[in-house]
């Protein structure tokens, strides 16, 4: 058994990782989210708010009322956090007031 | 998103403390991977347990860069990294390798031998055997001090 495999098998029974004590920042998860999402639409089209709400996935204000507007569904695959000031408040303050 | 997160950024906070300024960084670098290399991921595991072996990766990595580039150490402030309050996550994976590493020796030995270290009640018959009368107890204790130092060489000898 690899070191890599050993450490994973051990990882799971290790409560630590699956109940971390500590959480991460908000502000550093809004960073991430910002960032994962940048490097998803590099890749290739993002799927439109329209597809991702009839998921079941919820969507923030801002995306629901892109989400209504009689715009084209390439338009609504745009990431339109990436122009958003509340993406911007969230990654620097830890309680941002975003609405 | 949100509950890997906390579990690579726990880790990474315990692992690199003092440089507490490094690990924002370091968990976008771990998520970064992971999305990249996300096809390679076999499921074997947790996603968490896989993120956490990324984790460990890049700290490796780190500490790498910096054996290779040393720094002078003044700049290190131990009082601006705050408390850890995380019981050591690397502390208790050591103490679960041990374990494995003793049952593995274990698993390696004579019965005879196994029977005679544990007992079959997670003691050593030295440990486990009370008994009742002096002298018998003596000898009881004696010939079980023997056993055992014979059982330690079998031990040693299978460890190295």
């Amino acid at each position: 058994m690899s070191e890599d495999q050993a450490f994973l098998r051990l990882a799971e029974r290790v409560d630590a990782a699956r109940h971390p004590t500590e959480r991460a920042p908000a502000r550093l998860k809004s960073r991430l989210y910002s960032v994962l999402m940048r490097q998803q639409a590099a890749a290739g089209a993002l799927r439109s708010l329209s597809v991702i709400r009839s998921e079941g996935r919820p969507l923030c204000v801002f995306e629901r009322s892109l989400e209504l507007l009689p715009i084209g569904e390439h338009v609504k695959a745009m990431n339109p956090c990436r122009v958003c000031h509340a993406r911007v408040l969230g990654e620097r303050f830890e309680a941002a007031p975003i609405f | 998103m949100s509950t890997y997160t906390d579990a690579v950024y726990s880790y990474l906070r315990q692992r690199l403390t003092p440089r507490t300024d490094l690990v924002e960084d370091l968990v976008q670098d771990v998520l970064l991977v992971a999305l990249q290399k996300l096809d390679t991921f076999a499921g074997h595991s947790s996603v968490t347990a896989w993120l956490i072996l990324i984790a460990r990766h890049k700290v490796e990595d780190y500490y790498r860069s910096q054996l290779r580039a040393p720094g002078p150490l003044a700049e290190l402030s131990l009082e601006s990294a705050g408390p850890v309050t995380q019981p050591g996550f690397d502390e208790r994976l050591d103490g679960a390798r041990a374990q494995e590493k003793v049952r593995r020796v274990l698993a390696r030995l004579p019965d005879r031998t196994v029977s005679c270290c544990s007992g079959g009640t997670g003691k050593t018959q030295y440990e486990g055997h009370g008994g009742a009368g002096g002298s018998n107890r003596e000898g009881s204790r004696t010939s079980a001090r023997a056993r055992a130092q014979r059982v330690q060489a079998a031990v040693g000898s299978r460890v190295r």
